[in-house]
This record gives C-alpha cells, sequence and structure tokens, in this order.
C-alpha cells in the first residue's frame, strides 16, 4: 500500500496530465485562463512539496540512513505529509 | 466508520486514471477529416461490440451476483431499455429531430446524447466499484482500477466514434466524453460518504446501465452500420465487432486471473 504522500504526488501528476490534454482543446478564452491558472496552481504547489518536503526528507534519508535513531524517528510519525 | 486518509487518497487517485483513459481518444484530433470519416464507421462496429460485451459479459452477471435473482434482474434492464427509449423520444421532442440516422447540416443527433448519458452512469458506478473495493482492501482496489482501465480504453474508443457518428466534432466529442468519465469521481465520493446506501444501489444501477447499453448499440448504432455495403465493411466491421466481444470477454479473463493472483 503506498502512502498518503505517494498518492498525493499521483494525484498531482494526474491533475497535471488531464489539465495539458484538455487545455488545447478548449477554445474559450475564460475557461482557457482558469484551467491555465489551476495547471500552474497544481504545478507550483506539487514544486513546492518537491522542494520544502520530498528533496529533504531523501537528503535526510541519504546522510542519516545508517543511523537507528534517525528511523526510529520517522517511524512515530507515519501520516506525515 | 472512520476512513484512512490513504483509502480515500488512493481511490481518488484511481477515479482520476481512470478518467485520463477516456482522454485516450485524443488520437482522433490527429487524424486527417477523410482519414476519420473512413474510421468511424469501424470505431463504431467496435463501440456495439464493446457496449454489448460490457452488458451481457460484465454487468449483468455481476448484477445478477448481487442481487440473487436473475428474473429482478432481467426486469431492470428491460426498465433501462425503457427508460433510454423515452428519454431518446424526449430528445427527439425537445428538439423536433426527424428519424434520421445521418447528421445534417451540424446538428447532433439523439444517440450521441445518449450515448454521453449511458457513459456517465456507467462510470459512476466504476467509483462506486472502484472505492468499495478500496474500502475492501487497497490491493482490491488496485486489481479493480486495472480491471476497469482495460475495459474502459476500447469503450472511450468506440463511445468517441459513436459521437463523431452523433455529429459532434473531433474536439467536442473527445471533451464531452472527457467530462462524463468524471463522473467517475462522484461515484466514488458518493461511495466513500455512504458506502452501505452504494453497495445497495447497484444492484440497480448496474442492470439500468446495461439496458443502456443494449438499447443504444442495438437501436442507434447497429442500423447505422448498414449503410455502406460494400465487402471492405463488411469484413472490417465485422471484424471490429467481434474484436469488442472478444476483448470484453479476454477482461474477464484478466480479472478472474488478478482476483487469483
Amino acid at each position: 500500500m503506498a502512502s498518503i504522500d505517494g498518492y498525493l504526488h499521483i494525484i498531482g501528476i494526474e491533475w497535471l496530465l488531464i489539465l495539458a490534454i484538455v487545455l488545447p482543446l478548449i477554445d474559450r478564452p475564460p475557461a482557457k485562463r482558469v484551467l491555465s491558472k489551476l495547471f500552474l496552481s497544481v504545478l507550483g504547489f506539487m514544486l513546492t512539496h518537491f522542494a520544502t518536503h520530498a528533496l529533504p526528507d531523501k537528503l535526510a534519508r541519504f546522510i542519516y540512513s545508517s543511523q537507528h535513531e534517525y528511523h526510529s524517528l520517522k517511524s512515530k510519525a507515519p501520516y506525515r505529509t | 466508520m472512520t476512513i484512512a486518509i490513504s483509502t480515500i487518497a488512493g481511490a481518488i487517485a484511481a477515479c482520476l486514471a481512470v478518467s485520463i483513459c477516456s482522454l485516450s481518444s485524443v488520437f482522433a484530433l490527429w487524424l486527417k477529416p477523410d482519414v476519420l470519416n473512413r474510421v468511424v464507421p469501424y470505431l463504431v462496429a467496435l463501440a456495439v461490440g464493446v457496449l454489448l460485451g460490457d452488458a451481457f459479459i460484465h454487468l449483468i452477471p455481476d448484477a445478477i451476483d448481487r442481487h440473487g435473482s436473475v428474473s429482478d434482474v432481467c426486469l431492470t434492464v428491460l426498465i433501462g431499455v425503457f427508460g433510454f427509449f423515452v428519454l431518446e423520444k424526449l430528445v427527439r421532442w425537445r428538439h423536433d429531430h426527424n428519424v434520421d440516422t445521418t447528421p445534417t447540416g451540424g446538428e447532433v443527433m439523439p444517440l450521441a446524447k445518449m450515448n454521453l448519458i449511458g457513459d456517465a452512469m456507467h462510470n459512476f458506478v466504476d467509483g462506486i466499484l472502484i472505492a468499495g473495493s478500496f474500502l475492501a482492501d487497497p490491493a482490491l482496489g488496485l486489481t479493480t482500477t486495472l480491471a476497469i482501465i482495460a475495459h474502459e480504453i476500447p469503450q472511450e474508443l468506440g463511445d468517441v466514434g459513436a459521437l463523431l457518428r452523433g455529429g459532434y466534432s473531433p474536439k467536442q466529442a473527445v471533451l464531452y466524453n472527457f467530462y462524463c468519465s468524471l463522473t467517475v469521481l462522484p461515484g466514488a465520493i458518493f461511495t466513500l460518504l455512504l458506502s452501505q446506501l452504494a453497495e445497495s444501489s447497484l444492484s440497480l444501477l448496474l442492470p439500468i446501465a446495461a439496458g443502456g447499453f443494449i438499447y443504444i448499440a442495438t437501436s442507434d448504432l447497429i442500423p447505422a452500420l448498414h449503410e455502406p455495403c460494400n465487402f471492405p465493411c463488411l469484413s472490417g466491421q465485422t471484424a471490429a465487432f467481434g474484436f469488442g466481444i472478444v476483448f470484453m470477454q479476454f477482461i474477464v479473463f484478466f480479472e478472474q486471473f488478478l482476483i487469483a493472483s
């Protein structure tokens, strides 16, 4: 079973894919503008999440993976996003 | 009953994956209009095979499994057929259409709108199935999603063929088909909120969706296939029709394999 983080990444990628395919099909400028903003918002959210959580987490795991204390600390918060 | 956030997120991710499948028909936009016109009759034949296969191989047996009474399910299928007949009559009466089976001057035929309604209902049921299986077990949710995606891709291709036949432009056909596929999300949310009610509503929704598919395939799509009467059309459309049925039967084996493994 994937973690909540994994599922949120999948949902974000799916939204980006849907919006990237649907945007060129829409002719009305207001709808196009709204969907473009939604695309940028989802992309921004995902990049922010990557920069502030996923990347530091990966770096911490790389640096401290041999430390027992790091694993015991991580296991206490299973639903962190 | 409390539901884990990961279960909700998993069900929503699976629903969006099913919606993305409906956009697989976007390839129709890259084809030249004359090529598309040649391809559409074969897509319609594929739609007939897939719709009938889905109704007779998936939806009706599944409804019988859940409900237990064959005669009740058959009656509900008939109610579905009757309901879609009345709906089509209302659409024709409301728009004052004649009964031609060819679209003229940018008009959209009732069969296209009926197809959208049937597809929306079918996707709503898919949402219920996906969320229901995620509630039972995330692994079962994944296998159910895979099985639904496997039958969704040919069905969406066929649906777009039917929408093009009904008078929609390729862009409109792809977009409207996608909008209908989004009903998978309300189906899943409905199940996550009211799992007991959703489970019992399946025994009604499955045969009604089957009735809609049978009505659309037999009354609207099959007559449209009789128009060009030459050997290439005969052989190609027969092969596409048969392929649709065989593919849906293959999906049953695939589902059984996934459940067994």
